[in-house]
């Protein structure tokens, strides 16, 4: 906990209008988070308070957006606990995986997700897209990372990442492109590992029951 | 579309932040510090202190539509024989050395707490009440903030004495920017309906005491106000609420019943159309065009730009 505490002091340094408060032995940050443009100034505010989940730093905060602004609808990627959907499991996993520091969460995936709300309220729709709810966005993940709709295909390609021996990165790829793994496919793999084998193979079992 | 009501009241109040008015607010400021200026060395031996900052503006809860720079002259306790002699010496000087002067324009008034004294600054007017006051006990100014007020006669009602404790007033709401915001909003549509009866001192009062009373506050800007607005419908024709600075200052006295009655009405006719069209919010709160920073091309460009510095391009729901 103190790791914890002293990593949280540190990041809000650059988030002045945030603070660490405790109740009942639980840690919390609330605050504003002013979302600044280096030529166009404050653009927008949003109030937030954050806990700090046990598995913590191997995952994502949890929060909510105290000042409403983004509606608490599951179209607006809030959850029915009111937390904000920060991001698709597997992409979570992968940044998180091997423990993540409060700042690094504040700069490079709260704030650019008001962001992303603030675009959204104003433009009707995300700048990037949005991933479908639940497992449908599993599977848009893993098919956007693997540039492959064929689900089986997937499926196996998701094994053979798992449980085969990584062919050399100079090889030939295997998929039949005529370049190297290290030009092809590495990437990808390297991306999807990156969550860690163990939930890959929960997630394996998930998706297979969905073919 | 629905309205969002939550940012559309943050966009109110962004829009009427005085900030937005900081060049005119600075010349403002510098006429204020010649008023002052001109107290010191006119009542050099009578002041217990130069003048100090009162008014909306003092206690972070002012409107750019419309705000004060008010200020108020501690004397010493023994300056003068009576509280009356110490009003008219404030008044008599403005009126008399400073009239027709390019300090103040107009003819001084006569209020009941202060004397008034309008200025033109660059085409525009403003306003300014300048009160003074007396120590309750000689020297005890800096340590209480006490004052004694001369209240000039009206009507039926005779001249009186009030006491008063401007540093209190501003105290009361340091560090408590939900109140304020919500103050600020109430402010909004009063000024902008014209309630002149409303006075901004009591909005601040049961302000405060609908958050106090409040075991959950809500959470966005909409829930703070409609619990204010729902208390103040609820209870202003009940409530008790004295001046903290002097419990003898029963400020919601300052409204007859069938004001009170109004305004609660005011609060019910409000919440209750806001209940059946969001959009109706636009009507009691509007934005302020003049200061309207809501350029979504430039704010979407922003968001755009902070949206894709992050690591995760989409979001999605576990649900």
């Amino acid at each position: 906990m103190y790791k914890v505490i002293k990593d949280i002091d540190q990041s809000i340094l650059s988030y002045p209008l945030l603070k660490r408060v405790e109740e009942k032995g639980y840690v919390r940050v609330v605050g504003e988070i002013p979302l600044i443009h280096s030529e166009k100034g404050e653009f927008d505010r949003y109030e937030v308070s954050i806990r700090f989940p046990q598995s913590y730093p191997k995952c994502f905060p949890k929060v909510i957006e105290t000042s409403e602004k983004i509606p608490r609808k599951d179209f607006r990627h809030v959850n029915p606990d009111l937390t904000l959907c920060l991001a698709v499991e597997p992409e979570e996993k992968a940044i998180a995986n091997n423990g993540i520091n409060f700042k690094y969460f504040l700069d490079k995936v709260l704030v650019p997700h008001l962001a992303r709300e603030t675009f959204r309220e104003i433009n009707g729709a995300y700048p990037d897209g949005e991933y479908t709810h639940g497992n449908s966005g599993i599977w848009e993940f893993y098919e956007s990372a693997l540039e492959s709709t064929d689900r089986k295909l997937i499926i196996s390609e998701l094994e053979e990442i798992i449980y085969s021996k990584w062919q050399g990165r100079n090889e030939l790829c295997k998929c039949g492109s005529g370049r190297k793994f290290k030009r092809c496919h590495l990437d990808k793999w390297n991306t999807i590992i990156k969550s860690g084998r163990d939930y890959i193979i929960e997630k394996l079992d998930q998706l297979k029951k969905e073919l | 579309m629905s309205l969002n009501k939550n940012k559309h009241l943050v966009d109110v109040l962004t829009s009427h932040k005085m900030s937005h008015v900081d060049d005119l607010l600075s010349k403002y400021k510098m006429k204020r510090d010649e008023v002052k200026n001109a107290l010191a060395e006119k009542f050099k031996d009578e002041i217990a202190t130069r003048a100090i900052n009162s008014g909306s503006y003092a206690k972070h809860d002012a409107i750019n539509i419309k705000y004060d720079l008010d200020i108020c002259q501690p004397f010493k306790r023994n300056s003068f024989d009576k509280l009356e002699d110490m009003a008219d010496a404030v008044f008599n000087y403005f009126n008399d050395e400073y009239e027709d002067d390019d300090l103040v324009k107009y003819k001084t008034r006569k209020q009941r707490v202060s004397t008034g004294i309008t200025f033109v600054v660059d085409g525009e007017e403003i306003q300014m009440d300048v009160v003074p006051g007396r120590e309750l006990i000689k020297g005890d100014y800096l340590e209480t903030n006490r004052l004694n007020l001369y209240v000039r006669p009206k009507l039926l009602q005779e001249a009186s004495s009030t006491q008063t404790n401007i540093q209190k007033h501003i105290d009361l709401i340091k560090c408590k920017s939900d109140e304020r915001n919500v103050i600020r909003l109430l402010k909004i549509w009063k000024v902008n309906k014209s309630k002149d009866r409303v006075k901004s001192f009591l909005v601040e009062l049961i302000t405060i005491r609908a958050f106090d009373n409040c075991s959950d506050i809500p959470t966005g800007q909409w829930g703070k106000l409609k619990m204010v607005m729902e208390y103040i419908r609820d209870n202003i024709k009940t409530i008790r609420l004295e001046d903290p600075a002097n419990s003898n200052n029963v400020v919601s006295d300052t409204m007859t019943d069938s004001e009170k009655n109004n305004f609660s009405f005011d609060m019910k006719l409000m919440l209750d159309q806001i209940e059946a069209d969001a959009n109706n919010l636009k009507v009691y709160f509007a934005v302020n065009d003049e200061f309207d920073t809501n350029d979504d091309e430039d704010k979407k460009a922003a968001a755009l730009d902070i949206a894709r510095s992050g690591v995760i391009q989409k979001p999605w729901c576990d649900c």
